[in-house]
């Protein structure tokens, strides 16, 4: 690993302690934080840093036989040594597993925290690298890459794009994972005319 | 499922369409397995009292099932990029239907461009669209 390039990780970073954030745990009715009080100066800037726990065996195989997978290379580490890649391996899409933080921002932390709700999931974009095994330690990099309104049918919303890449400890990538997060943008009050109260 | 050979693919090529049905049990199982396990996703009563209508399927677990349907299409590829998008909710007791399509085929590069969706099969609805790309390995050397 190279330590001293820009960008890269090193094995201090990997042992540092954590950057924790709450994670939103429950669905609320409304956002309490609206995307669009994100400061645009922090799109782009990695908000969180973690070293997630290592991968087990059992987890792997329990991601793809609740999927309904029935090929032992999948679901019996002695079959997979015995299969094309001599081991077991996850499915590709397990890395929605291994989520790291949703963004919160720094000056509405507490606020995020007690409203949990951040949004719907519209969607994900997943760019895989190598194959996860048992016993990797993956580390999450987070950063909003992206806000922006559009308008629809529906009204209007504002979609939040961020990045989680995901590393083994060999510094190779696992994956790039893109969620879009959207909410909606209430309508503006009606507008009062003169002498209403 | 019967292997594929790349050779043979061209834009236009049907995946062979999927069906299964959504079972409670089955989305709240796969829910835990990958730690979501908001109510939402583990029971209608507790849907309802997030203001749902009823139990709903992860967007993370149809792109789970998007990627096993890809995977049994051609074994031998390896899944390089999978984008979804979650149109509508996916509600627990329907029969889902994953269909898709392969849009391109880069033959110097052995790699395919599908479009791969799942829809109520009652209804007919969309309810998740994706794209997908599969590398396929190098011929053997003869």
């Amino acid at each position: 690993m190279a330590g001293s390039t820009p960008g890269k990780l090193t094995r201090q970073a990997l042992t540092r302690p954590i950057q924790t954030v709450a994670k939103p745990q429950r669905w609320r009715t409304k956002p309490r934080v609206s995307f669009l009080e994100i400061q645009r100066a922090e799109i782009g800037r990695d908000y969180e840093c973690s070293v997630l726990p290592p991968i087990t065996a059992e987890e792997l195989i329990e991601y793809a036989r609740t999927l309904g997978i029935e090929d032992p290379l999948w679901l019996d580490p002695e079959a997979a040594r015995a299969g094309p890649l001599g081991r077991l391996v996850g499915l590709p899409t397990f890395v929605v597993k291994l989520r790291g933080s949703f963004y919160v921002p720094p000056l509405a932390a507490s606020e995020m925290s007690r409203s949990g709700f951040v949004g719907f999931d519209g969607g994900k974009d997943i760019e895989f690298g190598v194959p996860i095994e048992p016993g990797d330690s993956i580390t999450v990099r987070s950063r909003i890459t992206e806000i922006y309104e559009k308008t629809g049918r529906s009204g209007s919303m504002v979609f939040l794009v961020y990045r989680q890449e995901l590393r083994n400890q060999r510094d190779e990538l696992i994956a790039n994972v893109d969620s879009r997060m959207l909410q909606k943008i209430p309508p503006l009050p009606t507008p009062t005319v003169d002498g209403d109260t | 499922m019967a292997s594929i050979n790349f050779a043979d693919l061209e834009a236009g090529d049907d995946l062979p369409p999927r069906e299964l049905k959504l079972d409670s049990a089955f989305i709240a199982a796969h829910a835990n397995a990958i730690d979501m396990t908001a109510p939402r996703f583990t029971d209608d009563e507790g849907a309802r009292r997030e203001g749902l209508p009823g139990q709903i399927t992860p967007g993370a677990m149809s792109m789970g099932l998007f990627a096993t349907t890809l995977m049994a299409w051609a074994p031998e590829a390896r899944l390089t990029r999978l984008g979804c998008t979650f149109r509508s909710l996916a509600h627990a007791g329907i029969v889902a239907r994953i269909c898709g399509m392969v849009v391109e085929v880069d033959m110097p590069r052995r790699s395919v461009e599908c479009e791969i969706w799942m829809e109520d099969k009652a209804s007919g609805d969309r309810l998740v669209f994706g794209t997908a790309t599969l590398q396929f390995p190098d011929p053997p050397l003869v």
